[in-house]
């Protein structure tokens, strides 16, 4: 959680009852894989094909929808200047 | 409510109806010097102690026994103590100002989702044990011999009763919980 947190510069931080509740639904939907168990109390899972697909086409697509918002920013913004023109 | 000097009962009103209320009022006592030791029967057992600011949260999730330690050691890396479990409740403490235990809306719906789901089962096997047993008794009251079969089963039928009244409560309580936040 820490992790996060730094990760995304403190923009992100995630409850603990979250976290538990996203992992048991990424494992259940085949997205990360429990691969080991250093001891009881700290759990490794890696991320698996089907996983990295998903989050890349997220990603894709999250980065397409904030280009679509830009474009439609930008043209606005064209639209003011001609007006003023 | 049965007071000694050591330990203190708290009886709850379920949890399902005043969740919020409850770890305020368990918040409230242990700055008293009451602190929350364990689930007792339809309440909570407080003990003695020094006063502390904490507080208090709860979570509904079935976690496997082999599952527990990652549980609470994911709840302690954020700063909330396991302070009891019973069942699929599991009641954390912090201190206050701690971020909450769920940090989206989307996870905390599923904690209600879980307990619907888990409570409708329970009503519905109960609900139809009932049934069952009225029904049945229904039967062997115009049977030949119908007495003590007729008895038993009627007790049998109260007894799943008097289990299938609060569970339906309890369930139709989440339920509500559960639309209003959806």
């Amino acid at each position: 959680m820490k992790y996060i947190e730094e990760l995304t510069e403190g923009e992100v931080t995630m409850g603990p009852a979250t976290l538990y509740t996203l992992i048991k639904k990424m494992q259940e939907a085949g997205f990360i894989l429990l691969v080991g168990e250093e001891d009881e109390r700290r759990k490794t899972y890696s991320i698996t094909e089907k996983g990295r697909s998903v989050v890349m086409s997220e990603i894709e697509r999250r980065s397409r929808m904030a280009g679509h918002g830009l474009k439609a920013l930008q043209s606005v913004e064209e639209a003011k200047t001609d007006e003023e023109e | 409510m049965k007071k000694s000097k050591e330990t203190r009962y708290l009886p709850s009103w379920g949890l399902a109806l005043v969740e919020e209320k409850e770890m305020k009022q368990l918040g409230q006592l242990a700055r008293e010097g009451w602190l929350l030791e364990s689930f007792a029967f339809l309440g909570y057992k407080l003990r003695k102690a020094e006063p502390q600011e904490l507080d208090y949260a709860l979570d509904i999730h079935a976690v496997l026994a082999g599952e527990r330690a990652d549980y609470v050691e994911m709840f302690a890396a954020s700063g909330w103590k396991l302070v009891c479990s019973q069942g699929d409740l599991h009641i954390f403490s912090a201190a206050p100002g701690t971020q909450p235990i769920y940090s989206d809306k989307s996870t905390m719906v599923e904690k209600y989702r879980r307990a619907v789901k888990r409570w409708k089962r329970l009503s519905l096997v109960s609900g139809l044990a009932t049934l069952l047993a009225f029904g049945l008794q229904y039967f062997a009251k115009n049977g030949a011999d119908q007495t003590i079969i007729s008895m038993v089963l009627s007790n049998l039928g109260q007894l799943c009763l008097v289990f299938t009244v609060p569970a339906v409560m309890t369930y139709t309580a989440f339920l509500v919980r559960l639309k209003r936040l959806e």
